[in-house]
Order: structure tokens, then sequence, then C-alpha cells
């Protein structure tokens, strides 16, 4: 305090020199529109340089908080992520939709649960073995359904095993229609790709357009009508140009064939029994 | 005592009133502005308390400041020379003299003595002006020129105002 007072003392002088100058200066920056705006755009200029400067040590500081930030935002991303692809997975199964629907017009028909054992791919005539056979009650003749549609034909039923026709084989020849259209065609197959097939004998006049569905007609008496069979992808017109030839893209995808169904209901031996008898009345008639 | 402080402040008064309505309008090639408000202050005792320096620069100034509306530009740099007279004062007083304070003027100072004194003086007063006004260091030759010239033309008035005093003394 002694040294405080003495130092005031002795320079008392430069103190008030300090504030009169300071007293002027205010004077001259408040009055003096050069010297004010001089003096503004400097204090701006410095304002704005601190203020910069301490933005950037405060941002510099709360790094920390928004790595944390950013990271638990990740990891609730991440697990979003896999939560939505594992829906997606499970999506897939779309053909349960299909699945269902193809059950659903077998309701009325007796069907057998079997298993694909061999699946020789390649070549025109492909076959499929299932694990059923005589003793179980498969018969030639009956049709083999999976959950995403037609599969083909029972061809020969042994004691424990059966041979199938699949959809895509040169034998194979099933009448199919469009879904809510009576104009029906015969399933074929150019033994090129197992996903694709073609519906021939489309009349012209039928109402085509891409994304129709195609089921089976029920004029086979192999299937019961309206069982899925593929969807409209190309319409081209047919090697004679009478009718319409339907390129299909079949529900069922036989490179990843598992579990299929017989169709075992007496229907087609009902319906052959009954043309028999037709046939021999109309012998008798004659 | 009252007698020369009556006389300080007629000639602060006179030398103002001279500044504010002559030496205003001199602007000698636009450089050249006269200080005759400098006078009162070089003429002070040296032994005047520098807080009567400072408050009679800045009452000086202010004046000045009022009438040539340029608020406190004047002031502040007048400050500053009545902050650094003492030391100037100290530099170019003769150095054969006895105790007694040194009332500076041709008389006690000769004019060699006086005239570098009031030039030095004046050399602050139009630095510190002139920086002032321009507020910064930009166009510093034409401040630069704007000082000397200031400078010798205030010098020369007031050696003549000094020739006046010492003739009617």
């Amino acid at each position: 305090m002694q040294h405080l007072l003495e130092f005031l003392r002795k320079y008392h002088y430069l103190l008030l020199f300090i504030a009169l100058e300071i007293l002027s200066l205010t004077l001259l920056v408040r009055f003096n529109n050069f010297q004010g705006n001089v003096w503004l755009s400097g204090a701006n200029t410095a304002v704005a340089s601190v203020n910069r400067w301490y933005l950037d040590v405060w941002s510099y500081l709360n790094l920390q908080s928004a790595n944390q930030s950013l990271t638990s935002y990740n990891t609730r991303l991440q697990l979003e992520n896999d939560r939505l692809r594992e829906a997606l997975l499970t999506l897939q199964a779309d053909s349960a939709r299909k699945a269902s629907a193809v059950l659903r017009n077998l309701v009325d028909y007796e069907t057998l649960p079997a298993k694909v054992i061999s699946n020789s791919k390649g070549g025109s005539n492909s076959y499929i073995v299932i694990d059923r056979g005589q003793r179980h009650g498969v018969r030639g003749d009956m049709g083999v359904v999976s959950g995403n549609g037609v599969v083909g034909v029972v061809y020969l039923a042994g004691e424990e095993y059966s041979l199938v026709i699949p959809v895509m084989n040169n034998k194979s020849n099933i009448s199919c229609r469009i879904q809510g259209q009576r104009y029906f065609g015969y399933l074929t197959w150019d033994g090129k790709d197992s996903r694709h097939a073609y519906v021939d004998d489309i009349p012209r006049h039928a109402h085509v357009e891409k994304g129709l569905t195609i089921e089976t007609s029920g004029h086979s008496s192999v299937f019961p009508p309206g069982i899925f069979v593929g969807t409209i992808e190309t319409v081209e017109n047919s090697a004679d140009g009478q009718s319409y030839k339907l390129g299909l893209l079949l529900g069922t995808d036989f490179a990843n064939l598992r579990d299929v169904n017989v169709i075992t209901t007496p229907y087609k031996a009902a319906v052959d029994s009954l043309f028999k008898k037709a046939a021999a009345e109309d012998e008798l008639h004659q | 005592m009252s007698q020369s402080i009556f006389s300080y402040f007629a000639w602060g008064i006179a030398l103002i009133a001279l500044q504010v309505l002559v030496g205003n309008h001199i602007h000698i090639g636009g450089v050249a502005m006269p200080m005759f408000y400098l006078y009162p202050i070089l003429i002070l005792p040296s032994d005047t308390p520098r807080w009567v320096l400072l408050i009679s620069a800045f009452l000086t100034g202010i004046s000045v400041d009022i009438f040539s509306n340029t608020p406190g530009l004047t002031a502040s740099a007048l400050l500053v020379v009545a902050l650094l007279r003492p030391v100037i004062l100290q530099v170019f007083a003769p150095t054969e003299r006895g105790d007694d304070a040194l009332i500076p003027s041709v008389r006690t100072m000769e004019w060699s003595g006086f005239v570098r004194y009031t030039s030095a003086v004046c050399l602050v007063q139009a630095t510190a002006f002139y920086f002032i006004e321009a507020f910064g260091f930009f166009r510093l030759g034409s401040i630069l020129l704007s000082i000397v010239a200031t400078t010798l033309l205030s010098v020369v008035l007031i050696s003549a105002i000094e020739m006046l005093r010492m003739r009617k003394a």
C-alpha cells in the first residue's frame, strides 16, 4: 500500500495523462466520422478475430463430446441397419404369400409332403427324384407343387421314390391360363434357363400384358385349376403368327428346390375313369 | 504570481483565438498548418507541476478542437506534448543557470536554444497530431510531408510571436 501510494505520488501525472488521453481519443472517435469509422472497423476486426479464436478453442474442447455423440449415433445406426437387414431377409419370404395362395387352392385336395432328393439339372430332359413312392400313395401322373408354384408331374412311381418330370423338361406339357381369363395355352420350356419358360397358343385377342399371373387351367386333369405358375415377362408372337407366345418367370426356383407337395387326391383318376366310361358308352351307342 | 497566471491565461485566450480565427484557415499547399496554440504551453515555467501542464494542455486542445470541429484531436496530441515537455526542456535548457525555474524565452535561452526547443516541441506536436488524425499508418508520405511543413511553419510563426512579446516587454 505504501509503495502504491508512493508510486501514485510520483507518477500521478502519468495517470492523469492516460485519463485525459483516453478522454480525448474517446471524443475523437465519438465525434469524428473518419476516425470513428477506422476505430469501429478496427475494433470489429479485433472483436471478430477474438471471437473466432474463442470459437475455435471452444469447438476443439467440444470435440470429445461431439465424438462421443457421433459414436453412439453410429452404433445406433449400425443396430438399426442390422435390424433392417434381418427384416429384409425375412421379407424375402414374400413367397410365403404365394405359398399360402398355392396351398389355399389345394385346400380341398390331399397333399403329400415330399423332399427333393436329386435334381438332375442340365440338358433338356432333367428329372427330379422325390422321397415318396407307391408305398406312400404316389402314382404316376400326379401333380407336384412347391410353395412357389407348379413343379411338375410324377412320371414314374417306385416303391420308395418317384421320378418327377419338372416344368423344365421338353416332355412337360401343362395346361395354363391367364389368371381371370379363360384363354389357355401349354407350358413349354426351351431348355435354356431354369427360371424361364413359355406359354404357347394364347389367342391373339386375349388381353395380355406384362406382370399378369399365369396359373394352371385345370384342363390337364393333373393339376387343380388356379395354381400359380409364373408371371408374364415378355409377349411375343408365336412362330406361326396366329397366337401369342408368352415368356414366363416361373414361380418355382428349380435350382433351389427342397420341399414339394404331391397332389394325391384321386382327381386325375376320377376324371380319367369318367372319360373311360364316356368312351365305353360311346362305343356302346355306336 | 497571480499576475503571471493571468498573463498566461491571457496569452492562452489570445492564441487560441488567433488559432481558430486565423491559423485554422491557413493550409499552405494543403500540408502546412500553423500551430499557434503551442505557444502558451511552450512558455510555462519549468517548475510548473506536470498535472497543471497536462490540464492546461487538455483545455487548450479542447478549446481549439471545439472551434475546429475536430473534438479530441488537438487535445490528444497536445497531451503528448505536455507529457514530454519537461524532458524536452531539460535537453535544450542552458547548462549554466541557477536553481531558479527556467521560463522558456529568447531572453533566457538565446535564439538558438529557443528555436531548437520550439522546433522539438512543434515536431512532437505535429507528429502526434497527424498520426492521430490519420488514425493509422497509411499514406505515410503525405503524413511525413505534413509533419515537416507544419513544424517549419509553426516554428517560424511562434518565433515571430516570441519576437513581438520580447519587443513589447
